[in-house]
């Protein structure tokens, strides 16, 4: 059994070792009782973090929605009627020639010919177009 | 568990529990007995939380290791941003036996897991099971790094393996 002779051997090289080593050892309710002081800190501190980081969207909040109107915030109807009739001194530049024609409707002149609602009417009966000949061509 | 079996558990394990946080901060008490502090915190404020599915020895020497490793990282990352308030880890060499000497020369120079897997069979006195529920492996892996490991050991330490 020679592997038990080494097993032997080590242990009582690490049981000597442990003998020492737990002379040492600090007694469990002091650390214990200093595990527990520490326990509560970290979450008082973790709530309190969590309390500011709320407040401060609310505090925001209020101040924005809370800020007195100040004068210049509404103009007096007055001043606001002159920039509503205010024009530019170039605005006449605008006005272009024909203009006018944009913005109404064409009239159709009257009366209407009655060809126009004749379906049997043969085509001849159209009135030629008259378009004149361009220049230097003979018909 | 209630707050109270909670405390109940902690208190049986106390000693093993220091003893596997001081294995697992490399013999450093100052920093073995806040990892111990810090990781009764985490039982106690629910970031680990005994599901039951080991012993609650297990589950302890869990939290302690996965503690300690944070702690390790943390003190490298303030190192490496050059913290001056960072203390440097000492392990308690003064007064200490040539035995003793020896005996953490040799596991310093074990892979971790064979290291670790020692340290919870021989020192804390688990079985090779509950040595890999507590590191989170099989316990086929864990029986090989403990085979791994003892042989190192005792070639290490001079153990003969005749009588």
């Amino acid at each position: 059994m020679t592997e038990d002779r080494v097993e032997r051997d080590l242990a009582a090289r690490f049981q000597r070792l442990r003998d020492e080593d737990d002379s040492h050892a600090p007694l469990f309710r002091t650390l214990y009782d200093a595990a527990h002081r520490k326990d509560s800190l970290p979450r008082r501190r973790f709530f309190m973090l969590i309390a500011a980081a709320a407040t401060i969207p609310v505090v925001v909040a209020v101040v924005v929605l809370r800020r007195p109107a100040g004068p210049a915030r509404f103009l007096p109807e007055a001043d606001a009627n002159a920039i509503a009739a205010w024009t530019s001194p170039t605005e006449s530049l605008l006005d272009t020639p024909g203009s006018e024609l944009y913005g109404e409707a064409p009239a159709i002149a009257e009366p209407i010919p009655e060809w126009i609602f004749d379906s049997n009417a043969p085509s001849s009966t159209t009135p030629p177009l008259s378009t004149p000949a361009p220049k230097g061509v003979s018909s | 568990m209630t707050p109270g079996e909670i405390e109940a558990e902690l208190e049986t394990h106390h000693r093993a529990g220091f003893a596997w946080s001081l294995a697992c901060c490399g013999r450093d008490r100052e920093e073995a007995e806040d990892v111990l502090q810090a990781s009764y915190l985490k039982i106690l404020d629910g970031r680990a939380e005994f599901a039951g599915r080991s012993s609650f020895k297990t589950f302890l020497f869990g939290v302690i290791r996965k503690t300690a490793s944070e702690a390790r990282r943390r003190r490298l990352v303030r190192e490496w941003f050059g913290a001056h308030s960072v203390r440097t880890p000492r392990a308690a060499t003064e007064n200490a036996s040539e035995d003793r000497l020896a005996l953490l020369g040799a596991l310093a120079k074990l892979p971790r897991r064979q290291r670790e897997v020692l340290e919870l069979v021989f020192y804390i006195g688990l079985t090779v099971e509950e040595a890999a529920e507590t590191l989170g492996v099989s316990p086929g892996t864990a029986r090989i790094h403990y085979d791994r490991g003892k042989r190192r050991m005792a070639s290490l330490l001079g153990i003969s393996k005749h009588d």
